[in-house]
């Protein structure tokens, strides 16, 4: 294996420097993994950009068979957990199902105690255009948004379960203007997940802000 | 502990534990791949994406995959006569 691409840097990777991190700009791409305890953070942590503490603990770490059962509470356990373990890695916590949807407010008060009480960088809310108002109101308050739309494993029931998105017109276009709109809204970046390769190529060329594919 | 024993948890490893594994090097080791992967766009290949029929591939847009949803509507069509 290659260890010219070893580019172990010390500097703390924020969220501007992620913000301008565009491919198509010559930049290299991001790289991103999951890790929900501060063990795998520190195997992680000098190798990534960007440490992801996803809902995704409630399938992989408690069993349950979707994203739903997980609580504000359990993503700041690991979220903490995950920033004591990394000192370069940008780390972003997922707000979990139910604790952003109601309102900008509710979103606001949820990811300010994530913020406050893990230490991380940032959240990462689900949802298209329907999420630019609240993306919004937190941007211009000082808590950096990722965004992701395509597969939202939150909103799987009312998908019809977990697929790849954008295979039909409609679909594509609420992608396309949901992207530019969470782009506007202030999102830092946007995750694409499950989202089929042309459309998500198409996005990621037209937006500012990168993308972080997963399955796209 | 199953962690120490697995050769995970690597802060300190008490005298009683003996490492049966190392998969915290294998970790780091596959994280290191995937990362350089990912560096030089070896990672993720057509093989790892969702793809879309053959027709709309090139460039899909909103306004072509309406013209191609027509298209094989019309297809369909010339099949039944």
């Amino acid at each position: 294996m290659s260890t010219t691409l070893n580019t172990v840097k010390s500097e703390k990777i924020n969220v501007p420097s992620i913000r301008s991190r565009k491919a198509k700009m010559g930049a290299q791409p991001i790289v991103c993994l999951t890790a929900y305890t501060k063990p795998m953070a520190q195997l992680l942590d000098p190798i990534v950009d960007l440490i992801l503490v996803g809902d995704s603990v409630g399938m992989v770490i408690y069993g349950f068979d979707s994203t739903l059962p997980v609580t504000l509470d359990m993503m700041i356990d690991h979220g903490a957990a995950v920033v004591r373990g990394a000192k370069r890695a940008l780390v972003v916590v997922d707000m979990p199902f139910g604790t952003y949807q109601l309102s900008p407010q509710q979103a606001y008060t949820n990811a300010a105690r994530i913020m406050a009480e893990t230490g991380c960088a940032a959240v990462k809310i689900e949802g298209g255009m329907e999420m630019a108002d609240t993306v919004s109101f937190l941007a211009r308050r000082g808590i950096p948004v990722m965004a992701h739309i395509g597969l939202m494993p939150q909103s799987a029931a009312a998908a019809g379960g977990y697929r790849a998105h954008g295979r039909d017109a409609a679909e594509a276009d609420y992608l396309v203007k949901s992207a530019r709109k969470l782009q506007e809204a202030g999102a830092f970046s946007i995750v694409l997940e499950g989202t089929v390769e042309p459309l998500a190529a198409r996005i990621t060329s037209e937006l500012e802000i990168p993308t972080i594919g997963i399955g796209a | 502990m199953t962690d120490d024993m697995l050769g995970l948890f690597q802060d300190f490893t008490p005298k009683f534990v003996k490492q049966f594994a190392q998969l915290g090097k294998q970790v780091t080791q596959a994280a290191q791949d995937y990362a350089d992967a990912v560096r030089t766009h070896a990672f993720p290949s057509a093989e790892h994406c969702f793809g879309v029929k053959p027709l709309a591939v090139t460039a899909i847009t909103p306004a072509n995959a309406l013209e191609n949803q027509a298209a094989e509507k019309k297809k369909a069509a010339n099949r039944k006569k």
